[in-house]
């Protein structure tokens, strides 16, 4: 090969080095992550979103002001209908619930579970709050309904399928807003002890 | 096969990848996990493959200069496809316009690529290719298979245990698709 063949070799594996290096970058997130939440939580890590101000109705058809101020609050995304991952999540906060209560954190932190679905009424959410013993100082379920539902749900990244066999699917996950309602970390469902222990540090900065 | 129908199949060809942007179509074969990662990628990729097929042989010589052995090609062809099978970007292709296009054209440079790069890659080269590419598509589908959660949130558990099942019979068809030629040719000049 000529010196100039060579160089031309060179040139030609670089461009395809940076190309592919390129794709990988942009297709991971940046090297964070290959899944959609793994990306999601790579990029809160490092930029915290802030929670759109919207109203949710409660089973009482009472108004709930989002984000809650002065409590840090772990949120999660259910349908009363969803017999797969909203099970696990309940679960998680049941745990959290328990351990919010006995570690003196009520008042500081709270739980909120937000219906995307537009078939729970007030029926559904009481049977809901009723079945996973929610205590109401701690953990409150509320409907989020047109615009608000489509805007928590673009913040906080939850992507919802149809499933003939289990009513809706969505990625499940316990996503933590400060006090300041910024959306600031978010861990797998099954994290219950990673979730309150990033929920008490919220609580204890300034 | 007549000329003139030689030439009609070429078109046909040639305008095929252009079926594969029309929006319903996209929408149908980006609905299923399945589909995207079975159907609608592979082809995207054999309609880059072919674009590389039908250019002059003038295109080829200029290209091996920049791309010996085809390796650097090679290389950009196995990012590319890497890039496309990935769980975020299959997500991303069902709510983002954007994404879903890079996507593609991730795809079909990955076509283009491993075409422009595929004989001057010889014999070895392509053995070793084929074998990495199979064994990376059967250890994702089983992983896909088997794996207790969804890993597109746009997907259901079962759309991807059939896709990664659908992964596993692509590393078998892969393998046969470059190994029989191979042996047929063995055996017709055994030396």
């Amino acid at each position: 090969m000529s010196e100039r063949g060579a160089w031309r070799a060179v040139a030609g594996g670089c461009a395809s080095l940076v190309a592919a290096v390129a794709a990988l970058w942009w297709a991971t997130a940046g090297f964070s992550a290959i899944t959609y939440d793994g990306a999601k939580a790579a990029r809160l890590a490092s930029r915290p979103r802030a929670v759109p101000r919207v109203r949710l109705v409660t089973a009482d058809g009472a108004v709930l002001a989002l984000p809650l101020r002065e409590q840090v609050t772990i949120v999660d995304f259910v349908s009363t209908s969803c017999v797969a991952v909203c099970l696990a999540q309940g679960a998680s906060l049941q745990a959290l619930q328990r351990l919010i209560r006995e570690r003196g954190l009520v008042g500081r932190v709270a739980l909120l579970s937000v219906s995307f679905d537009p078939d729970d009424d007030a029926g559904r959410l009481d049977g809901f709050a009723a079945t996973r013993g929610l205590a109401p100082d701690i953990w409150r379920i509320a409907r989020a309904d047109g615009d608000a539902r489509r805007a928590l749900l673009d913040t906080f990244d939850i992507r919802i399928v149809r499933d003939p066999l289990a009513g809706w699917r969505h990625n499940a996950a316990l996503h933590i807003v400060d006090r300041d309602g910024a959306l600031r970390a978010v861990h797998e469902v099954a994290d219950v002890r990673g979730a309150l222990r990033t929920a008490t540090q919220l609580t204890e900065t300034p | 096969m007549s000329a003139a129908r030689s030439g009609v199949l070429r078109v046909l060809l040639t305008a095929f990848p252009a079926v594969l942007l029309l929006p319903p179509v996209r929408a149908w074969l980006e609905a299923t996990m399945t589909r995207q990662m079975l159907l609608q990628i592979p082809l995207v990729i054999a309609a880059g493959w072919w674009l590389a097929a039908l250019l002059p042989r003038a295109w080829h010589r200029r290209v091996s200069a920049w791309n010996p052995g085809g390796v650097a090609g090679l290389v950009l062809a196995v990012a590319l496809g890497g890039v496309v099978m990935t769980p975020r970007v299959l997500d991303a292709a069902t709510y983002s316009a954007g994404a879903d296009a890079l996507k593609l054209a991730c795809a079909f440079g990955c076509g283009v690529a491993a075409g422009a790069s595929w004989r001057p890659a010889g014999i070895p080269g392509q053995a070793f290719v084929v074998g990495n590419i199979a064994w990376m598509l059967a250890a994702s589908g089983v992983l896909l298979r088997d794996w207790p959660q969804r890993v597109c949130a746009a997907y259901l558990e079962q759309d991807q245990r059939i896709a990664g099942t659908g992964l596993v019979l692509w590393a078998l068809v892969l393998s046969a698709l470059w190994l029989v030629p191979q042996l047929r040719r063995r055996r017709a000049s055994p030396l």
